[in-house]
């Protein structure tokens, strides 16, 4: 063993100290507010007082919860979904010997680097009922105008939609890099054995890829669940907070000046998000093993 | 050398995070040494992107920062989400030195009294019209700050030429008023311009009458004696909405339209009404269209709660000083500047606005508002729905009315969700009985 590598124990404890002071301490006082009556006319700490669990109560009770969380799942999934799936092929396509797939690739990566602001001005042009794209698109084709961010479920499609646009390119070159790393050799292996195009992309490149695949799923559910720009751009959780996602609940409780009941949103979204990382850890170690 | 590099770093981060900290004024309150050439004094000042850009504004600003040598610094708020992020900002101690805002119930969500200070001495007080003064007082009778807006009459404006293209005559009763909407919509025409948007439902020209006429009321939902839910008139006003949003009064894209889309609307003919305030056609509505501001006229507004329809008396936004900030004194100078005779005379000169100030004698009266002047006598009412009921909310309450309208929630359901947003902001304000 090579004791120089090894750095002594005590230098764990400045970061350990660090990470307690500026992240479990704030993040448990913060939590604490989700049990106060915080709120913009009790803002001074003299003035705020416990009041158990009322506001957590009062948030799972709340109508628009229940919307928020099954809204907050459709975006992470469709966008993990899709923008995998998009992203794999997008990889695959671009990997093999074409002449513009520099270009291509270049092409598909610029909305990733777009803001999330830009993107939802873009969509939000796309999708509107006055002049939108969209809906010229629709009235070209002879069929009725719709109000996409009118509605839940045509608003809930337009912002994934835009999110997908955002994120698929993001999610390419995670896979190109995890496709370019495999050595010829197995390919190469595998044709000589007899296997087509198709056998060769599910039995050797994917399993070899699996762990950027894996990267994939967990940057697009993680960033999926906590999406909040885009949606607040595209539709500010409207019409009648039907796009609404945890992010959007939050600051929209904040900007009531209901402050403790904004953090006991935050604070049962964290609950969710906890239990989302632990359960796709232990999912995403099993299929890794099996793959 | 490895722990030499790791212990720098550690300081650098550490350096980092203490320079994260904030100024002892709040992030918004403004360095009193910084900017200005001369008077050396930078001012920040909050609100409405939409309100702040007013030409009166900006001409005040621009005036100021000249003779004064110091400096503005303009916070402005994107209008849809401008109490959401402001109060987000008030949260964190955000405060800037003056905050622009109507006295209406929003108002209580900044904490009013522990941030603003009260300007019951200020010189210029003698000077506000009564109108005026009684609008920027609190409860317990303290001004809160300088009105400085248009303080105009609300009320329906209609397109005049449309309607006699049409061969249509303004409404004087809620029946005639109805049979007008359903003639413009077999016309072709958007009836009402009324964009949902952003949640800007503008209800309190429904509920006025209900409050403005009965005291008692008033009192009662305020001491949580009463719901929305008890009172018949407000079940005839969500009725009348969602029957008129049914029947297309409202046109086929209000639900997306925004406020920015009412000048295209009504300046393309689109729509021949809509629930506004004079000032905003000399200061908002874009020149250019077939109709222009010439075209229209006013009527009172109808929404099932009175026969003979009503006006909404002026509200006005203010300017206020945050008291806990580096800038008190500046941002006294700068609002006793704004009410300086010969500096609001420049700004609202030509403006067409009823006046704030009793030495304001450069604005005019709009022709709109001349010749309705009988009618408006007979049915104005002052605003009360939306400064006097504690935990009315146009935002969320205007979310309420977007779920009527999405057919999420019934006329029950819509006024359920209307007292549930009224009672759990009267109760995050602390308000005895809720």
């Amino acid at each position: 063993m090579n004791k120089d590598k090894v750095y002594p124990k005590y230098m764990v404890f400045l970061p350990l100290i660090l990470f307690v002071i500026f992240f479990v301490i704030p993040s448990t006082v913060g939590y604490l507010y989700a049990f106060t009556d915080w709120s913009a006319t009790r803002s001074k700490f003299g003035d705020i007082s416990f009041v158990g669990w009322s506001n957590l109560i009062g948030m799972i009770t709340n109508r628009k919860v229940p919307v928020a969380l099954v809204n907050t799942f459709i975006y992470a999934i469709v966008k993990t979904v899709v923008v995998t799936v998009l992203g794999l092929f997008l990889a695959y396509i671009l990997n093999r010997k074409i002449r513009s797939r520099n270009a291509l690739r270049t092409l598909y990566f610029l909305p990733a680097v777009l803001s999330p602001l830009v993107v939802g001005l873009i969509f939000s042009a796309v999708f509107q009922n006055r002049g939108g794209t969209a809906n010229a698109i629709l009235t070209l084709l002879g069929m009725e105008p719709v109000q996409w961010l009118g509605a839940r479920w045509t608003g809930v499609f337009a912002i994934s939609f835009a999110e997908v646009w955002r994120n698929v390119g993001y999610a390419m070159v995670i896979s190109l890099a995890g496709m370019q790393s495999i050595s010829s050799d197995y390919i190469e292996a595998a044709h000589i054995d007899g296997a087509n195009e198709w056998q060769t992309y599910v039995h050797v490149t994917l399993p070899l890829i699996m762990p950027t695949v894996n990267v994939n799923i967990l940057f697009s559910l993680i960033y999926g669940l906590k999406m909040f720009d885009l949606i607040y751009v595209m539709t500010a959780g409207g019409p009648g907070g039907s796009t609404e996602s945890f992010g959007t609940l939050m600051l929209n409780e904040m900007g009531a000046g209901r402050y403790a009941a904004s953090v006991a949103v935050n604070l049962i979204f964290t609950v969710i998000l906890v239990i989302v990382a632990v359960l796709y850890k232990k999912f995403s170690e099993r299929w890794e093993r099996a793959v | 050398m490895k722990k030499i590099i790791a212990a720098a770093l550690i300081g650098t981060m550490c350096l980092s995070l203490a320079a994260c900290g904030g100024t002892a004024n709040g992030g918004g309150g403004a360095d009193a040494n910084a900017g200005g050439a001369q008077g050396g004094v930078t001012l920040s000042i909050m609100g409405n992107a939409n309100d702040l850009a007013k030409p009166y504004m900006t001409k005040m600003f621009d005036l100021y920062e000249q003779k004064t040598g110091n400096k503005l610094d303009i916070v402005s708020i994107e209008a849809s989400t401008f109490d959401t992020v402001a109060t987000s900002k008030f949260a964190t101690g955000d405060i800037p030195d003056v905050f622009v805002h109507f006295n209406n119930s929003s108002l209580s969500n900044y904490d009013v009294a522990n941030n603003f200070y009260y300007m019951n001495d200020e010189a210029w007080v003698s000077d506000l019209t009564d109108g005026a003064h009684s609008y920027v007082l609190d409860a317990q009778g303290n001004v809160l700050g300088l009105p400085f807006w248009e303080s105009s009459v609300s009320g329906c404006y209609y397109n005049k030429t449309l309607f006699d293209e049409l061969g249509l005559k303004p409404a004087t009763t809620q029946a005639e008023f109805d049979q007008l909407c359903q003639a413009l919509t077999d016309a072709g025409k958007t009836a009402i311009c009324w964009p949902a948007n952003g949640c800007n439902w503008m209800y309190q020209f429904g509920l006025d009458p209900i409050f403005a006429d009965d005291s008692a009321l008033l009192e009662k939902i305020n001491k949580n004696e009463i719901r929305y839910a008890d009172i018949p008139a407000v079940a005839d006003m969500v009725q009348w909405t969602k029957s008129a949003a049914d029947k297309g009064w409202f046109g086929a894209s209000y639900l997306t339209d925004g406020w920015s889309d009412i000048s295209p609307i009504l300046g393309t003919g689109e729509a021949a009404m809509v629930f506004i305030w004079d000032t905003w056609f000399y200061t908002d509505f874009d020149e250019g269209y077939d109709y222009t501001k010439d075209d229209f006229a006013l009527m009172p507004v109808f929404m099932n709660t009175t026969n003979e329809g009503t006006y909404e008396g002026g509200n006005l936004n203010m300017m206020m000083a945050n008291k806990n900030g580096g800038n008190l004194d500046a941002a006294l100078s700068f609002i006793a500047f704004c009410a300086t005779p010969e500096n609001y005379n420049m700004a609202f000169e030509g403006v067409s606005t009823v006046s704030c100030f009793k030495g304001q004698t450069t604005n005019i009266q709009s022709e709109m508002v001349t010749a309705a002047m009988d009618s408006i006598n007979q049915h104005q009412r002052t605003s009360t729905a939306e400064p006097k009921v504690i935990g009315y909310t146009q935002n969320e309450t205007g979310s309420a009315f977007q779920e009527l309208f999405m057919g999420s929630v019934d006329v029950a359901g819509c006024i359920e969700l209307m007292d549930q947003y009224r009672m759990t902001s009267a109760k995050a304000l602390g308000t005895p009985g809720f």
